[in-house]
């Protein structure tokens, strides 16, 4: 038999039960990726004679004889880019870039007609969850937006990923794109039931398979206590967590793991276990698991940092300012209602995964995808007792992370069964079990209650907050903070109440993920605000106006007490203004024809904190090289966010060159300095300005060693792209080190920042929408989006940043829901069950940029990482209730969820 | 997935000797693999683990090609979505069938999946994708959906399974009288799609008739008479590639003013495709209207008795099925 791929011949055999997906990538095609394993998202879409396939559900053997082209062929023989190839560079459509190479070859197999024509059709086999379409429209019809970079200017420049070329080629390298020589394949059996004590664990059948090496049980692994949750203070997050346990709090949870010399066989290892679980009550419902005589989920002999075991709280959390009593009885208008919002999935297209090993010198190195490498590795010497100069942990590029990877589900066990079996290990997340047992979007229930005067001035915010944080804790408690602050101190009044609470149900675990808990709360603060503005018939954008915070105020929620937060720039009325205009103005667009369609538009506001609370530094190591050019170290990991070119540009403007002479070493904790991790929104405002720091410090160096050097005045010397000018004479940077090399001068230091003070960013969005008055069929005629980033580092990142946030926050409000039966299973742990956007489904949102410069960020520039979500999914519950008359007060929006009330009121005119 | 191995035989005589239709104490030993876009994902969830695939896609006997004849059109099992999607007589004479393929699955799909593949796939009900699940269809006692998340299930309830078929091709082929061919170890036999599919019962746990050891050969679609109009629509919760949460074929031949024939087929409605027969009395002889045509949508749906979640459907299918008849019964329809 033999295999033709890519023009060249292979008489590898493939393994009986392989498909043409893990086939190709064993011989060293790693363009192919896998997102789903099930046909659904189309990343490692390949050509079969010049036809796209999913090679996912291909046998390999069927390929036989037939001409297999991988991204890595699409290029010509002397290395020209496919024109697909180069648009996608030219309008840099991707963020992540795990699904470009599939989408690239879906894209690359279409006629000018198919792209002219319903284009929408020929994409629906490719999911792309960070962009949100719109830079892969441009890509496919040829629109360029990278833009030129200039010496010194790159800063407010659209300059293209550095990982740009190889990620159009195939030739970007995610975590799993590598192979060792003797790997062995780690597989967990999962919990079958909700709440269970394990009575017996036999693992004698397992071990017994040909080919497994290990079965690691709750008696194999260190009996420490610890929590999955990535953050650099420890004290935020329970303990509550053992790498394997004896009691099962979820269904999905890990009770084995099986490591083997290949998948298979490690799957079969699972199959073979024999666990005896003695079945406990459970408890799914967060009201529920407070009241007396509930199940409790963790019991008294677990952390102290759990509040109140027995009622299952994981943490309560009671604030305020004034007296809401007072407010209420001044207030003309009262209204108060609940707000449900439900799970959601990160559904990055590159699962967990990590690969450890033991080096020849007996350090733990740990390949993994995660939004900290050093938070890991901190975490992985405390589970195994080894010492910091031990552990190697680094990232290559990461496949999408929104939260999802600031959290270490993996790492543990493959490190585990590489110092075990001193051999190399690798896991990887299916798509189901990134479904059913990583994090989601905590559940939220919140009540709100807002007082008013009849001109509109609040006089009382009082709200309640029931969280699920499911069967651990991790990130229960910050995102608890977090849904309390900003949504509340977005507005100004003097009497505010909150009270909260994180609660432990036997359910799947909640985590971090875009928009960190206030997602939740500000949708129901912004719909409450919606229906108040109904209550008073004001505006509701005057009434928002009326009310927000302006610069200089405090931004109060839980107390008095003094903050490090401060509006560091304010372009929030700007914003409002420009939604509003826009709105106004329409865009065309009306709803079908026929009479069927009720239409209507609904506002919501935002603002999000550019930092956490809790402990964020980074830093950032600057050298002049060899050859003139500059290498920048850092430990923010790329996973899409777009940070290494900001990281980049902002170097190269303050050291007068253009960024392709930056060249960046980034998140491995053998070779940067320490950084926090990539999440809540600290790329820009945390570790660009360590960036910054670092290169105007460097540039001062540089500058006065030149002065030194050449013995002319120091304000006569200046960079260009590649040399420094002193006076008349022009000493490229490469020889400038080696004087400064030679007379014992350092062209190399480090700067670290530290995230505090902390700004604020600012969002405002505006929906108009037809709704079906029979079916509940929701259509989005108009999007708009405003956002205050302060300076725009990267106008078309930025623009990146928000459409995928939006477009996440569309399908979150309208289609995405995780189904959890009655005895806790997740029951559609699939995309064909659980559904994220398509390029059908994601409007064109008019985006608009305020013109506003940060006080405390670098170059004045503050983070858009999460803020562009918290706005849609109220604005589409606003606009939902103009349209209808109805206020839906849970999400999602979906048809078979709405269609009854409102086939009620207006089904029955022709019906 | 587990091991399997792979055979290739040479012929269709020789591809149904490798099944295991005789051998029913090991139900699991071979299966057919053509497009493999279902077979592959059921063996991927571990529902499903034959230890032979006999690959057929090459197989010189079985056809990949659409021909017309005086009698109508014959469809070869091997046929792909993309070629029912792109074939010139496949879009003039039958468009229900281009439009259903058309609004099915992904590209990359629709080139590797074959009709008769489509005929016989498995149901997409959460429960009985889900492993570790041993609902009724797979041999259990319960239907899990009956009592929980059945907001994707049927409104027909003609079995104690309430899973709806997932294939948008077999809805049109219904409305558009086809037939399927099968041959096995016994012969062939020629089947109306409407005894084709059966709803699932305690003795048979699978939504069609085809034996253990019989393959389809191909399709017939009977010549309809000149002028006879046929569309396929489908309601999705998202706007491309999801299944249909309801589906609606119709064909229709008009007579002067009058319709002088009409098929109507429903699908996500029930465990097979739907043939909505009374709704097909009321549309017979009639001069269309708009009372007519909510006339027929309502008794398309009249014996509808939803679950507790999946009520929604029922205006949704009402509304797709005066959609369709609308468009088909207008004067000025493309084509008429």
């Amino acid at each position: 038999m033999s295999y033709h791929v890519n023009g060249k011949t292979f008489s590898e055999n493939p393994a009986a039960g392989q498909c043409l997906r893990t086939f190709l990538r064993e011989l060293g095609w790693f363009g192919v990726k896998k997102g789903c394993d099930a046909g659904d998202c189309g990343a490692c879409s390949v050509w079969l004679d010049g036809v796209p396939v999913h090679s996912c559900l291909i046998p390999a053997y069927r390929a036989e004889g037939l001409q297999i082209t991988t991204i890595e062929g699409l290029a010509g023989e002397n290395g020209d880019l496919h024109p697909m190839q180069r648009q996608f560079l030219d309008a840099q459509g991707f963020q992540c870039g795990f699904c470009t190479a599939g989408m690239i070859m879906t894209a690359a197999s279409l006629s000018a007609e198919d792209i002219q024509g319903d284009l929408a059709r020929h994409l629906k086999g490719n999911l792309c969850r960070c962009t949100g379409y719109h830079a892969i429209e441009d890509a496919i019809h040829g629109v360029k937006t990278v833009e030129e970079d200039r010496p010194g200017a790159s800063v407010g420049t659209g300059v293209g990923a550095p990982a740009g070329p190889e990620v159009v080629t195939g030739k970007a390298r995610y975590t799993l794109d590598t192979t060792m020589e003797g790997m062995l394949h780690l597989k967990v059996l999962r919990a079958p039931h909700a709440h269970a004590k394990i009575v017996s664990i036999d693992k004698s059948a397992a071990l017994a398979v040909p080919g497994v090496h290990a079965v690691y049980t709750w008696q194999d692994v260190p009996r420490k206590l610890y929590t999955t949750s990535i953050h650099e203070d420890f004290r935020v997050d329970p303990n509550d967590t053992y790498m394997l346990d004896n009691i099962v709090r979820f269904v999905g949870q890990r009770i084995v793991a099986v490591v083997a010399e290949s998948e298979a066989a490690a799957e079969e290892g699972c199959r073979q276990v024999v666990v005896e679980y003695e079945v406990l009550p459970a408890v799914f419902d967060p009201e529920e698991a407070m009241r007396a005589g509930a199940p409790v989920v963790h019991d008294t002999s677990g952390d102290q940092f759990i509040r109140q075991p027995e009622r299952n709280i994981l943490i309560d959390i009671h604030g305020g300012i004034g007296d809401v009593e007072t407010g209420f009885a001044a207030a003309d208008v009262i209204h108060e209602a609940t707000y449900g919002t439900h799970r959601g999935q990160h559904a990055h297209l590159e699962t967990h995964c990590s690969i450890s090993w033991v080096d020849e010198d007996g350090r733990l190195n740990v390949r993994t995808t995660s939004q900290s490498p050093f938070i890991c590795r901190d975490k992985l010497c405390y589970l195994f007792g080894l010492g910091l100069q031990n552990v190697r942990v680094f990232c290559d590029r990461v496949g999408g992370g929104f939260g999802g990877k600031q959290e270490v589900l993996t790492e543990d066990l493959t490190a585990l069964a590489a110092i075990n079996t001193g051999r190399p290990v690798q896991w990887e997340f299916t798509r189901e079990e990134q479904f059913s047992a990583s994090t989601v979007r905590h559940p939220m229930q919140t009540t709100v209650k807002l007082g008013a005067t009849r001109d509109g001035t609040l006089t009382a915010i009082q709200m309640r907050v029931v969280s699920n944080t499911g069967a651990y804790g991790n990130h229960g408690g910050e995102t608890l903070y977090h849904a309390c602050s900003e949504s509340v101190g977005l507005y100004r009044c003097p009497n505010k109440k909150i009270d909260a609470f994180a609660v432990y149900t036997n359910t799947l675990p909640s985590g971090a993920i875009r928009g960190y808990g206030l997602t939740q709360t500000l949708y129901a603060v912004e719909c409450a605000m919606d229906e108040l503005a109904r209550a008073l018939e004001m505006d509701p954008f005057d009434l928002r106006q009326k009310n927000v915070v302006r610069p200089g105020d405090p931004m109060l929620s839980l107390g008095e007490e003094a903050s490090d937060t401060e509006i560091g720039s304010y372009g929030l009325d700007e914003c409002a203004t420009q939604v509003r205009d826009a709105l106004a103005r329409g865009n065309g667009v009306a709803a079908p024809p026929g009479g069927d369609w009720l239409t209507g538009q609904g506002i919501a506001y935002a603002m999000h904190d550019a930092a956490p609370p809790t402990e964020h530094r980074s830093e950032a190591r600057l050298r002049v090289l060899e050859d003139g050019a500059f290498e920048l170290a850092i430990g923010t990991a790329e996973f899409g966010n777009g940070t290494t070119t900001q990281h980049v540009q902002i170097a190269a403007s303050t050291l007068g060159t253009v960024a392709d002479r930056v060249r960046v070493v980034q998140s491995d904790t053998d070779k940067t300095g320490f950084d926090t991790g990539a999440f809540a929104s600290t790329g820009t405002f945390v570790a660009s300005k360590a960036v910054w720091l670092a290169a105007e410090a460097l540039r001062e160096r540089i500058l006065d060693f030149a002065a030194s050097h050449t013995q002319v005045g120091r304000d006569m010397c200046r960079l260009d792209a590649a040399a420094v000018i002193c006076g008349e004479v022009r000493i490229p940077l490469g020889d400038l080190l080696q004087a400064a090399e030679t007379s014992g001068h350092q062209l190399a230091l480090s700067r670290r920042a530290y995230g505090s003070p902390r700004s604020v960013a600012f969002n405002v969005h505006g929906f108009r929408i037809a709704v079906h008055r029979v079916t509940g069929e929701i259509i989005i005629l108009q999007s708009v989006h405003a956002a205050d980033a302060g300076t725009v580092i990267n106008p078309m990142q930025l623009r990146g940043q928000v459409e995928g946030a939006v477009a996440q926050g569309i399908g979150w409000a309208l289609y995405e829901r995780m189904v959890i039966d009655e005895t806790g299973k997740v029951v559609n742990p699939q995309f064909r069950n659980y559904r994220i956007p398509a390029y059908a489904d994601i409007p064109r949102t008019e985006i608009f940029f305020a013109d506003t410069h940060d006080t405390i960020g670098p170059l004045g520039a503050k983070g858009m990482g999460e803020c562009p979500i918290n706005p849609v999914a109220p604005a589409l519950a606003n606009a939902l209730e103009d349209a209808t008359g109805i206020r839906f007060h849970d999400l999602p929006f979906r048809p078979d969820l709405i269609y009854r009330p409102i086939f009620e009121k207006h089904g029955m005119a022709t019906a | 997935m587990k091991p399997f191995d792979f055979a290739r035989p040479d012929t269709i005589a020789a591809a149904v000797a490798l099944l295991d239709g005789r051998d029913a104490s090991r139900p699991n030993r071979s299966a057919l693999l053509a497009g493999g876009t279902d077979l592959l994902t059921l063996m991927k969830a571990d529902l499903y683990a034959p230890e032979l695939l006999i690959d057929i896609k090459r197989l010189a006997e079985l056809d990949n090609r659409i021909e017309e004849t005086a009698e109508g059109l014959t469809i070869g099992a091997l046929v792909t979505l993309s070629q029912l999607e792109d074939d010139p007589r496949i879009q003039s004479l039958v468009p229900a069938l281009a439009e259903a393929a058309a609004l099915a699955a992904t590209p990359q799909l629709r080139h590797m999946a074959t009709i008769g593949g489509n005929l016989l796939q498995r149901p997409r009900c959460w429960y009985f994708r889900k492993p570790g699940i041993h609902c009724w269809l797979k041999g259990g006692d319960d239907c899990p959906a009956r009592q929980g998340e059945n907001q994707l299930h049927a409104l027909f309830d003609v079995s104690p399974c309430v899973a709806v078929h997932p294939s948008d091709p077999a809805t049109a082929l219904l409305a558009l009288a086809a037939s399927v061919r099968l041959r096995g170890a016994a012969g062939e036999r020629e089947l109306p799609l409407a005894a084709f599919f059966a709803p699932p019962t305690d003795e048979r746990r699978q939504e069609t008739v085809i034996g253990n050891d019989e393959l389809i050969v191909s399709i017939q679609i009977p010549a309809a008479a000149p002028g006879t109009r046929s569309t396929y629509l489908k309601a999705m919760n998202r706007k491309v590639w999801a299944f249909a949460l309801a589906g609606v074929a119709a064909a229709i031949h008009m007579d002067g003013n009058r319709i002088a024939q009409a098929r109507l087929a429903l699908g996500g409605v029930a465990p097979v495709p739907w043939r909505a027969e009374s709704a097909e009395q009321v549309l017979t002889g009639a001069e269309p209207s708009p009372e007519i045509i909510a006339r027929a949508a309502e008794s398309a749906l009249a014996s509808a008795e939803p679950l507790a979640h999946n009520g929604y459907k029922i205006p949704l299918a009402k509304a797709l099925v005066r959609r369709a008849l609308t468009r088909l019964t207008a004067p000025a329809f493309p084509g008429a």
